[in-house]
């Protein structure tokens, strides 16, 4: 999930899990809609679904030892043996990459990356299916950085792991994603899998922001991309939130808001200029 | 900090690169003399055009800062004055330095916000910073640092807290106003895409020391020093695919417990014996490019 600050990209992520009530509308895990089970039951469901905060500093409790953060939700539900608590949090330590003797240490005692680790294991101690990456990387240096995401793809293939991988740096979510979705202001206005998305964009939104992206091939500047900024979310534009800084808007833009479509091989946009294109435009009816 | 040593000519732009921690805001802000308390410049000389600012009163040093050397932040919410105007902020250089009027200084600050592109400036003028998003704070920030035309400009991550399309816009601000003033710009930055889009020349540092320069392309696709060289390659790129990336291993040194000889010896994959106990020299190699690192004494 990639979109620039305050597109709703964290919102989202917790209304999912439902650390945040939305006002309408559900979010189906498996078939059963989160939104509407009561608390035992959303207890059960938070087992399989877990979070990875962004930051590391903010998102540990100074106070706690490691082995008390990663273990924390062992206790929670229910388990109630310390020694068989122990045993897991040593072993899921290592897992992500830490010694055993990191049990006793605080928070401040470890490095950015290190802090990482930790609220990743702290989200993997309950074997969770489903994981919610909110900007995981985003607050570290880049050799770091660069760790972490070895340890979250091995992680994600040992342990059968489904990310929500929540980031703005569209390499970063280029680089761990099998599929992409693209947020601007609280909508999703691309979502395809990221070969047709980064070869191939069809919303004007995602061209600009990979036009954005500085590349390390030296001086590109063909002008700016994207012009002007995001609109305040309390006014937000009629029709297409994005026909303002839209190079190809037309009156239909101002009128009717796109709806999310298949523009063709699955590739869904939100955007009134992608219909399905030239020769494959066989009207679905037809097809019936 | 130790041994740091880098020079920027007039028009050109500096890139400084490095991981949190290696001491980049903290050599800009000894160039501005405004190290924080618990900082000292123990030994060396910056010279601006022949003068040692080192050496400068405190008074002749305020007549420096903001007129002749500028510096831009990488917050421009903490770094703006929230009960102050916007228009204020920028006017405020001409007032301090009595280079103008407040009449003519409030013309020059409409125009500098029309020059950095800030859309409907008369009605900008008399916002507070609270009012703008990110993008325009930041276009704030460079007009109040550009109004006395300073001949270097010291941006310290100045898009960093910036959205990707804001940070282009920026970049290319920073780019038409070299154009237009030919003041040289030294970008403070971590991001090595944004160096390799605008700087002439860029230097690496690591662990409080410059570790490796040269010019942006050169340093850039021929990396020489190991960090710089494992810097590249942990970052993903958009262009090819790849399973796993290649970090490098550890995490930065604590400033407490520097290693001894090349500080990024513990991290190195070509380390030998004698990087654990002697600091390596520069070593030079084409133009003015150099590289602080053994495997390159003889080169």
């Amino acid at each position: 999930m990639v979109g620039e600050s305050g597109c709703g990209k964290s919102t989202l992520a917790h209304s999912i899990l439902r650390l945040i009530r939305p006002d309408s509308g559900s979010a189906r895990y498996r078939g059963r809609d989160i939104l509407s089970l009561n608390r035992t039951e959303l207890l059960e469901m938070r087992r399989k679904m877990q979070i990875v905060f962004q930051d590391p500093y903010s998102s540990l409790a100074p106070h706690m030892t490691a082995e008390k953060l990663i273990g924390d939700p062992l206790r929670v539900h229910g388990c109630r043996s310390e020694a068989s608590i122990r045993e897991m949090v040593v072993k899921l330590l290592c897992e992500v990459g830490l010694d055993a003797d990191c049990l006793h240490r605080f928070p401040h005692e470890f490095s950015g990356g290190q802090r990482q680790r930790i609220g990743i294991a702290r989200a993997l101690i309950l074997n969770p299916e489903f994981v919610v990456c909110d900007e995981p990387v985003s607050a570290l240096d880049v050799s770091v950085r660069a760790q972490v995401l070895n340890l979250m793809r091995s992680l994600q293939i040992s342990k059968k792991l489904t990310y929500l991988f929540i980031s703005h740096d569209l390499s970063v979510v280029k680089h761990i994603s099998d599929r992409i979705a693209v947020m601007y202001m609280g909508k999703i206005v691309e979502l395809a899998d990221k070969w047709r998305l980064y070869a191939n964009p069809a919303h004007p939104y995602t061209k600009g922001l990979l036009g954005a992206i500085p590349s390390l091939q030296g001086r590109r500047r063909g002008g700016i991309s994207l012009s002007g900024d995001a609109p305040d979310a309390y006014q937000r534009p009629s029709g297409c939130c994005f026909r303002n800084r839209c190079p190809a808007a037309e009156l239909v833009c101002k009128i009717e808001e796109p709806e999310l479509k298949d523009v063709g091989h699955g590739h869904m946009a939100a955007c009134h200029l992608q219909g399905p294109r030239g020769d494959e435009s066989v009207p679905s009816a037809a097809m019936v | 900090m130790d041994d740091v040593s880098f020079d920027v000519g007039e028009g050109e732009i500096l890139g400084v690169v490095g991981e949190s921690g290696c001491g980049k805001t903290m050599s800009m802000l000894s160039v501005m003399r405004l190290l924080p308390d618990n900082g000292r410049v123990l030994e060396g000389s910056a010279l601006f055009r022949g003068m040692d600012i080192m050496s400068l009163s405190e008074r002749e040093m305020c007549a420096v800062r903001g007129r002749r050397i500028s510096l831009i932040f990488q917050d421009p919410l903490s770094a703006l004055n929230p009960s102050m105007t916007v228009g204020y902020q920028i006017m405020e250089p001409f007032l301090i330095h009595r280079t103008l009027t407040k009449k003519e200084a409030k013309e020059a600050a409409l125009n500098l916000m029309r020059k950095v592109g800030i859309p409907s400036p008369e009605r900008r003028f008399s916002e507070y910073p609270h009012n703008l998003s990110g993008g325009m704070r930041q276009r704030i920030m460079i007009a109040a640092a550009l109004s006395c035309r300073p001949s270097l400009l010291i941006a310290d991550e100045p898009t960093t807290a910036l959205d990707v399309s804001i940070q282009a816009q920026i970049l290319e601000l920073l780019l038409s106003l070299r154009e237009d003033t030919n003041m040289a710009i030294i970008l403070v930055t971590h991001d090595l895409g944004v160096v390799s889009e605008v700087a002439d020349n860029v230097l690496v540092m690591y662990a409080g020391r410059d570790i490796e320069y040269g010019t942006a392309e050169e340093v850039l696709s021929r990396p020489k020093h190991p960090y710089t060289n494992g810097l590249l390659r942990s970052v993903p790129k958009l262009e090819d695919d790849v399973f796993m990336l290649d970090p490098i291993a550890g995490s930065i040194p604590r400033a407490c417990e520097m290693p001894d000889g090349c500080r990024f010896h513990p991290r190195c994959p070509s380390a030998a014996d004698m990087c654990r106990s002697e600091k390596p020299g520069r070593y030079p190699g084409s133009g003015n490019s150099y590289v602080s690192c053994f495997l390159y004494r003889n080169v």
